[in-house]
């Protein structure tokens, strides 16, 4: 278990090795740089400010500069903030982790309820719209939705404040509309899976044996029925990331998304890579904690993905 | 040999056609499907024809109109037929040559006229009310404030107020296009006819541009995108995945085991990267698109190559000495199509689920030029929403329509090409 741990930890390092450099590869392949859309620069303040910023090396150095900050913890200067980015994104961190978090637990705590309830009266009305509803739950963009529901709760209904972020009330709109894709995802797994174990000799066992039909579907059909669900976490965790960002945009949010798309505008390089980082860390660490319940929850998976 | 009942079974293509037209939904969804690529097709007939307004002009007397209000189409101006009445109703002074103010005039009373149900030459307050314009204030108030002589009703002369249908500006750059001599007036020679008016059906968006033939282009955009970014996710799906599983063994594991880890990538920063330093070029788009979402597409055909490459069928052909690429191509692939389909068709609004993402960051096509997502992005702004809704409203809405309706359609497939499957 451990070792199977340190290798998944080791391929994702590389992984994370990838990606970065080839953000890095990207950001300085193209035309621009973050001092030339300042207002005229003195040459010479620019050529110090290039020193500074060690922009003058040759593409290499600065690739092994950067890395080797790295190694030390150090995520570098944002040119354009002015200040540290590990600062930047430490502060933004909390507003998009929070999010994201809860966009997963609404998913979650919603979806697989709906599910339930589509599985256990199957072909019925109930089961018939839980999947319309999630068909179009699928279906609405989150930058629609979101600017749906500020429509609706915070201007019409006056509820919630339309953006920006006071306190904790300010992130359940975002969440909502962040989420919602994946509780209709969520609901259609679960159905799904549920379907396909409510088949199998384990359970027609359970029931003839005279479990109650709570105990059936909870024990014995749900834990091997929220497989696939488990499975789509990983992927999902990304897509939430993902979306975050124009989530974050449309709220007004904080969050690192913001800063993502502005500083990559901006060729701000050091806060487009720190971002990468933080994006791609937090997915790592995510999808490790998802095999990590998966294989709790189903023992024939092991963590280097055998089959044992 | 008449007594045949049935020389041919059916096809298997002919049963699955049969079973998804039972499907209700899925087959008003291919109908808005059809309709909305037809129009897409269309647009340089749409916008001639239909809405008038081109997709970049842009009238600045009519920003922000609610849809069914009316404007004169500048670039793509159709003029009405001559009609001697007409041009001589708008000729004020009797000169025979007409001015941009007397043009001006004259529109306005056309549109009083057309306001005017009744014919009686006034505006009663019924009327004024079924007016498609934006009113600051209701109807009866408005009408109260303008009614100088306490008639209850408006007459032309003073409803004239309300009508900035075709503004002193516009008639002034209209008449000097057509004022060759440049005399400031036209003549009869010159003047070709009254501009007719047009209507914007979904109003007008913060430049006084059609959001109709916006819609209608934006269509053309989104779907060209989705279908392009499908068919280069459907190629790299194809090729890895048929590699993957024809193989087999450890090329396989190595093959899969990339896909698994490229699922849980960020590829979508790396897009949104791409697209932020690269220019917003549309290859560009549909290539990046399609380069990262063919990982499902990948593991369907491989497990389809799997399931079929053991069969008889296939050991035969490699008994006979065919080669790898002719038992893929005339005998594999031709099995696994009905999968291959469904899943490509649900491809489709997920790359253009992506498309409208990075429009609506702004990184998709360019200004004035327009797709769905970069709509809802004009409309989503925080002033906007509140007063002007139609402009997220419809982008918002038509953009959701036909994500579903390709959902639904991509599952009906699902139902009936591809049963066994029961996942999503």
């Amino acid at each position: 278990m451990l070792r199977s741990l340190g290798a998944r930890l080791l391929q994702n390092l590389a992984v994370l090795f990838v990606v970065l450099s080839l953000s890095f590869l990207v950001m300085k392949l193209a035309p621009g740089s973050p001092l030339s859309k300042d207002r005229d620069l003195p040459p010479e303040i620019e050529a110090m400010l290039a020193e500074q910023y060690g922009l003058n090396k040759p593409l290499a150095a600065q690739y092994f500069d950067y890395i080797g900050r790295l190694a030390h913890g150090d995520l570098g200067p944002s040119i354009k903030q002015e200040a540290p980015v590990a600062d930047i994104l430490l502060a933004a961190l909390p507003y998009s982790l929070i999010t994201g978090l809860q966009a997963m637990a609404f998913a979650l705590l919603v979806g697989i309820p709906l599910g339930i309830l589509a599985a256990m009266r199957p072909r019925t009305f109930w089961d018939h719209a839980t999947m319309a509803i999630s068909t179009l739950a699928i279906s609405v963009p989150n930058f629609v939705l979101g600017p749906l529901l500020i429509l609706v709760f915070a201007l019409g209904l006056g509820w919630t404040r339309t953006g920006g972020w006071a306190g904790w009330s300010d992130s359940i709109l975002p969440s909502i509309s962040l989420g919602c894709f994946y509780m209709a995802y969520v609901s259609r797994l679960t159905r799904s899976g549920m379907l396909e174990v409510s088949r199998l000799d384990h359970v027609r066992t359970a029931r003839a044996k005279g479990a109650s039909e709570t105990r059936v579907v909870l024990v014995h059909i749900l834990r091997a029925g929220l497989l696939p669900v488990v499975s789509f976490l990983g992927p999902a965790f990304a897509a939430v990331l993902t979306g975050s960002v124009v989530v974050e945009r449309v709220f007004n949010v904080p969050g690192i998304g913001t800063f993502f798309v502005d500083a990559a505008f901006n060729r701000d390089y050091f806060l487009v890579l720190g971002a990468i980082l933080v994006y791609s860390v937090l997915l790592v660490m995510l999808n490790l904690a998802v095999d990590l319940v998966y294989s709790v929850i189903d023992p024939r998976i092991t963590l280097d993905g055998k089959q044992a | 040999m008449s007594g045949t009942v049935q020389s041919q079974p059916e096809s298997p293509w002919a049963r699955a056609w049969r079973g998804f037209k039972k499907n209700r939904l899925a087959m008003a969804s291919l109908v808005f499907l059809l309709f909305v690529s037809l129009m897409a097709i269309m647009q340089p007939l749409v916008e001639r024809h239909i809405t008038r307004f081109t997709v970049v002009e842009n009238h600045p007397c009519h920003r922000y109109m609610p849809p069914g209000a009316r404007g004169i189409p500048r670039d793509n101006f159709l003029l009405a037929p001559i009609a001697d009445e007409a041009s001589a109703r708008a000729d004020l002074n009797r000169d025979g040559q007409w001015t941009a103010l007397e043009l001006s005039e004259a529109l306005a009373h056309e549109e009083l006229a057309a306001l005017d149900d009744d014919g009686d030459g006034a505006i009663n307050p019924a009327e004024l009310d079924a007016a498609p314009r934006a009113l600051t204030a209701p109807a009866a108030a408005v009408l109260k404030s303008l009614d100088k002589d306490g008639s209850g009703t408006l007459n032309f002369e003073e409803a004239r107020a309300l009508i900035d249908l075709f503004p002193i500006g516009e008639a002034n750059a209209w008449t000097r296009r057509f004022d060759t001599d440049a005399d400031g007036r036209l003549s009869a020679a010159e003047f070709p006819g009254l501009p007719r008016p047009a209507t914007f059906w979904a109003g007008t968006d913060s430049l006084g541009r059609d959001l109709t033939i916006r819609l209608v282009y934006g269509a053309r955009v989104s779907l060209m995108v989705g279908l392009l970014a499908t068919l280069v996710s459907l190629v790299i799906g194809l090729i890895w995945g048929a590699v993957a599983g024809w193989n087999g063994g450890r090329i396989d594991a190595l093959m899969m085991r990339t896909v698994d880890v490229l699922y849980g990538l960020p590829f979508m920063f790396l897009v949104i990267l791409l697209m932020v330093v690269f220019g917003r070029d549309i290859r560009l788009l549909y290539i990046a698109i399609g380069a990262i979402s063919w990982l499902t597409m990948a593991r369907i055909v491989r497990g389809q190559v799997l399931a079929l490459r053991n069969l008889e069928y296939v050991q035969a052909a490699r008994a006979v000495g065919a080669s790898t690429a002719s038992i893929l191509f005339k005998h594999l692939l031709p099995n696994a199509l009905g999968p291959i389909l469904v899943y490509a068709t649900l491809t489709v609004p997920e790359t253009m689920l992506t498309e409208s993402f990075l429009s609506f960051l702004g990184l998709g096509v360019q200004a004035p030029y327009t797709s769905w997502g970069a709509l809802a992005n004009d409309g989503a702004r925080a002033g906007v929403m509140v007063t002007y809704p139609w402009l997220l409203i419809f982008p918002g809405s038509i953009l959701t329509l036909t994500l579903f309706a390709l959902n639904v359609v991509g599952e009906a497939l699902r139902d009936v090409l591809d049963p066994r499957s029961q996942n999503g």
